[in-house]
Parts: structure tokens; C-alpha cells; sequence
């Protein structure tokens, strides 16, 4: 049984462009309406603080705050399978505090995937023709849910890393020390390009399913995971000795999982090089899609799912299709847009639909169409 | 306001790690309003602490400088303690901590450092050829590495057993996972995670 999932209410102080907010929201689909600038954007970012303590905009969480206030609190009231708790982010002199039912939380990255969200704001195209680190980072979020020990795993590899190569560059070439480092690179370097290929399996699987549903004209879509074989740790750590004087002329590691990439294709070709704009969003909302699914099977609950400004750029079919996975979903929807058009082609979803209208930082509850 | 002399205290109190202001001036008031000399005697204690206090010239653990201007601990003054094992601990805290557990009668050896090469701690830092002579005089038959369960804890404990390792002695490494007591249900995912990677099998009694 998937536990459903809902923000039932938000409370936002300091958010960007915002006034002092405070909404009820449905439980199916709720929509912000209003023009470029106005505050919708900020509205998603608030509630992906709130659910996080990160923001999809900016990894510096202080541009959160409005200019000329002293901070930022925004909190959620969220229904989880009919018990309530509320999830509150505070950001201020003391930086940021997370508690949950008032009680402070220790761990950020804990309470990060305390209530799963999904969310697709047009900087996500990076998904599909921006760099490999923006693939991994999906696989990474991914494992965070499917085999949550992977983030230790990624911090120690990582550090690892960075010390054998600091040695490396350092041009001390003690043998003895570097073997230290690149037995624990190869141990925790084995664990968590596991956890990558897992993910990317688990992705893949998905992704493929769903742009099948979205693609009206069928494109076939080819999804590879892209990352050495590592497996045998003793050939692991010798090619780690082998590479030694390339990784220090070239002043990064060059073997491991933190070059794991995903190679998208579409009809044969790099959907990175060859697709179309339109097609490279619609790819690029399915992989999103497909996270939902994937922490969805994972946590055994529907992730609340966020969207910045998703139909433009689609044509009609493509935005029917859309439109109709958002009927069949059983996560709560919120997604904005500055298109009037699109509340009422949004009718096809049949369900109980919440419209927002925003504008200069206010936001109201309009009565359905 | 204070007198700028207790303003002055105030503020080499915050110095110390863990005390703001507002405790800092709890000390001092406290100072003040003392009744049994706790001033006199913290300002006698305090006063040669540097020159009286040195680590310990087998172990590093602190010692207290002897008449004869020999600085020797207490664990290495012991004759009771097993020679043939030595704890090698990151720092002097550990080594108290793991002396409250009243499991190890050995001796020890202080690193003061782990191998770090991005906090600009390389291998020649550590005080290997100190520890290797330490072992070879003490005659010791084992080392236990009790450095932290963290990648830089790891890395020196690999370091030491590869550079030692001809020394023909037995090494072994401190295990980590569920405090004792602790619940199942209460242990963070990361520290269970460990825990199970780590497991043990279980001797059928026959």
C-alpha cells in the first residue's frame, strides 16, 4: 500500500517577492496563475525550502530571504496517510533550523527526505544538454531514497578523492600513503557506484515507460548508464596505482564513480546534440517523472510533486499528454503558469482543482472556473 | 557597565571552546562571589601549567613534569599494565575515553594528528619512527588502532599497519556500530547500516 502524501497548508514569512503568506491547498491539483515576476516561482520555492531546506533556484539559501528582512520561516502543514505533522525551515541570524512538530532535527540531509517532493522548474532542461554532473546528481538523490547509506558512501569516496589528490599533486610520491587513500577510494568507490547503478536501473526502467506515455509520435528513447566496471577491487586499485602520474598532470582523478553519466538517445542520436527544444523538455520532464516513480517504489509513498512553469514550450499534444498523466497520478500537483489557456485545458484531469491567482507578491484563492 | 577587568575576563573565557559570553560571565561571577578560595587556587593552578604539563616522552598522553624534569604519565609509570599490547589513539581525549571503559590494560601511544592531506597533514607528520621504536623496546606483541571510524581515522590506521607492518607484530582494528544498550529502533540509518556491514558470525555451541 502507497501512502498518499499532501501539503495541506503553507505558512511563508520572508519568501523573495511574497507578503506574508498562508494557504489551504487541495489535495489533488493545485494551480498558480499569473504573469512573469510575480511571485509563482517563489511560492514552489518556499514549499521546496520548507519540505528540504534547499531551494531548486540557488544552492546560496540567503537569496531566499526578502531584501530588507531579517529572515526567512516558512512551514507546512503535511497530511501523511491521515496523520498530520508539521514541517517548519527557518532561515536567520543562527542560518538555518529545521524542526519538525517544533522539535529541532539534528540532520539536514535526514529531513531532506522526510516528505519526498519532486520538482521541475525550467533550469532541468541541464538534465538532458547540460553537463554529467547534473545526471549524477539525479542518480544521487535517487540512492539517497533507495539506499539512504549511499550519502556516507558518496562523502567518504569523495574525500578520499580529494585527499589522493591533494598527495598526488603535492608531488610527494609516497607510495605507502597514497595505497591508504585508494584502499578506502576503492572500498567506498565499489559501494557507491553500486548505489549508482542501482539507481540508474530503477531510472531507467521508468523513464523509458513514461516517455512512451508522454511522446505522442513514438520516439524511441534509449537510456545507458555510463559508468566503468568496477567490480573486481583488485584490478580497481591497480588501475588507481596505474593512473597515478595522468591524474596528477591532469589535476583531477580521472577513474571512478564520480564520472558516472547517463547517456540519453532519441531515435539513435544524442538527444543532448540532435533533439529538438521541445523534445529535450518533454525528455527532461520525463526523467523527472521517473525520479517521482522511482522514490515512489522506494519510500512506499507518493512524493509531492512541484511544477515551475512546465507547459510552455510544448505543443498541444504533447501538453494533452502531460495532462493526462497528471490525471492518472496519485501525488499531489502543484504547478504554475503565467497561461489562462491552461486552467481550462487542465479540466481534463477531472480532478478537485485549486486555482491561485498571483500578483506583486500576493497570492488568492480564486473559486474554480 | 563591568569593570574593564572583568570585561577583560569575560573575554579570555570565551576564548575557551564551547563557553560564550553569557557563561563566561557566569565563571566570573562566580569568581567573585566565592566564598572558599576558588580564585587563589585556580590562579595558582593555573599559572605554570604550561611548564608543568607536557606530553608524556614515551606515549604523549599529559604528564606532570617530575623533579627531575622527566615528564612520564601515569599509564607508563604503571607496572601493572600489559606490555606486549599498545592502543595507538588520535588524541589524549580518546585515550581517556577508552580508559573509562576499563577493557584495555596496555599502554598507549598518542598520534596528536590524523593523516590529512587536504588540512596539510602528510604521512612524514605522523610520528611513525616514534611509535616504531616504542614497539620495538616495549617488546609489544599486538597493536590495536582505536583512530576514528572517519576516512582521514581510516586512512592513518591503514598507513600505520603498511608502515609497520614489517615490524612482524599482529595488528587489529576497533570495531564500529550500536552502542551497547542502544536501540535498534532509535540508531541513525548510517550507524545501523555500519553496523550490519559489519557483522559477525555466530559460533554454534556444541
Amino acid at each position: 500500500m502507497i501512502t498518499p502524501l499532501k501539503f495541506e497548508r503553507v505558512t511563508a514569512r520572508g519568501l523573495r517577492n511574497l507578503h506574508p503568506t498562508e494557504l489551504d491547498f487541495s489535495p489533488a491539483l493545485n494551480v498558480f496563475l499569473g504573469d512573469n515576476g510575480q511571485g509563482k516561482t517563489s511560492l514552489l520555492e518556499g514549499l521546496c525550502v520548507a519540505a528540504t531546506g534547499r531551494s531548486f533556484r540557488t544552492d546560496q539559501i540567503r537569496e531566499v530571504i526578502q531584501s530588507g528582512s531579517a529572515g526567512l520561516s516558512v512551514s507546512v502543514q503535511v497530511n501523511d496517510d491521515g496523520f498530520c505533522r508539521e514541517q517548519s525551515v527557518t532561515i536567520g541570524a543562527k542560518g538555518r533550523q529545521a524542526s519538525i512538530d517544533g522539535k529541532r532535527v539534528a540532520s539536514m540531509a535526514a529531513y531532506a527526505t522526510h516528505t519526498p517532493i519532486v520538482v521541475f522548474f525550467p533550469d532541468d532542461l541541464d538534465l538532458v544538454t547540460g553537463a554529467a554532473a547534473t545526471r549524477r546528481s539525479l542518480l544521487d538523490r535517487i540512492a539517497l531514497y533507495t539506499n539512504p547509506i549511499s550519502q556516507e558512501w558518496r562523502l567518504a569516496y569523495v574525500r578520499a578523492l580529494r585527499h589522493r589528490q591533494r598527495l598526488l599533486e603535492k608531488s610527494c610520491d609516497d607510495a605507502r600513503a597514497l595505497h591508504a587513500f585508494e584502499a578506502i577510494i576503492v572500498e567506498q568507490g565499489q559501494n557507491y557506484a553500486r548505489a549508482h547503478s542501482e539507481a540508474a536501473q530503477s531510472l531507467c526502467r521508468h523513464l523509458t515507460e513514461i516517455f512512451d506515455v508522454l511522446c505522442v509520435h513514438s520516439l524511441s528513447l534509449e537510456v545507458k548508464f555510463a559508468g566503468v566496471e568496477l567490480a573486481n577491487a583488485e584490478a580497481y586499485r591497480q588501475e588507481l596505482v596505474k593512473r597515478r602520474a595522468g591524474d596528477r598532470h591532469r589535476k583531477r582523478p580521472s577513474l571512478g564513480p564520480h564520472r558516472d553519466d547517463l547517456h540519453l538517445s532519441l531515435g539513435g542520436r544524442s538527444a543532448r546534440h540532435h533533439a529538438s527544444q521541445g523534445q529535450q523538455r518533454l525528455l527532461a520532464l520525463a526523467i523527472k517523472l521517473a525520479e517521482l516513480k522511482c522514490i515512489q517504489v522506494a519510500r512506499q509513498a507518493h512524493p509531492i510533486l512541484l511544477l515551475d512553469d512546465v507547459v510552455s514550450e510544448l505543443d498541444l499534444q504533447r501538453t494533452v499528454s502531460v495532462f493526462e498523466w497528471l490525471r492518472d497520478t496519485d501525488s499531489q500537483v502543484f504547478l504554475s503558469t503565467p497561461r489562462q489557456d491552461v486552467i481550462s485545458a487542465l479540466a481534463i484531469t477531472k480532478k478537485e482543482q485549486r486555482t491561485f491567482s498571483v500578483a506583486d507578491g500576493q497570492i488568492q484563492h480564486k473559486s474554480c472556473p | 557597565m563591568l569593570p574593564r577587568r572583568l570585561v577583560r575576563l569575560v573575554s579570555l573565557f570565551s576564548r575557551f571552546p564551547g563557553v560564550g559570553e553569557k557563561t563566561a560571565l557566569r565563571f566570573v561571577m562566580q569568581l567573585l562571589t566565592d566564598k572558599s578560595g576558588l580564585a587563589e587556587s585556580l590562579a595558582s593552578e593555573l599559572s605554570d601549567i604550561q611548564t608543568s604539563i607536557r606530553p608524556c616522552e614515551r606515549c604523549r598522553n599529559l604528564a606532570e613534569v617530575d623533579p627531575q624534569g622527566r615528564a612520564l604519565c601515569s599509564i607508563c609509570l604503571d607496572p601493572q599494565r600489559d606490555n606486549t599490547k599498545l592502543c595507538v589513539v588520535a588524541k589524549v581525549q580518546d585515550l581517556m575515553a577508552l580508559e573509562r571503559s576499563h577493557v584495555l590494560k596496555c599502554r598507549y601511544y598518542v598520534l596528536g594528528k590524523l593523516l590529512s592531506p587536504l588540512d596539510g597533514i602528510s604521512p612524514e607528520d605522523l610520528p611513525i619512527v616514534e611509535l616504531a621504536k616504542l614497539i620495538a623496546s616495549d617488546s609489544v606483541k599486538e597493536v590495536i588502532i582505536a583512530t576514528p571510524p572517519s576516512v582521514d581515522g581510516e586512512a592513518t590506521a591503514l598507513h600505520l599497519v603498511r608502515e609497520l607492518g614489517s615490524l612482524g607484530i599482529a595488528f587489529s582494528r576497533i570495531a564500529s556500530g550500536i552502542p551497547h544498550g542502544g536501540d535498534l529502533e532509535f540508531s541513525d540509518q548510517i550507524t545501523l547500516g555500519r553496523a550490519v556491514l559489519g557483522r559477525r558470525p555466530l559460533e554454534i555451541d556444541k
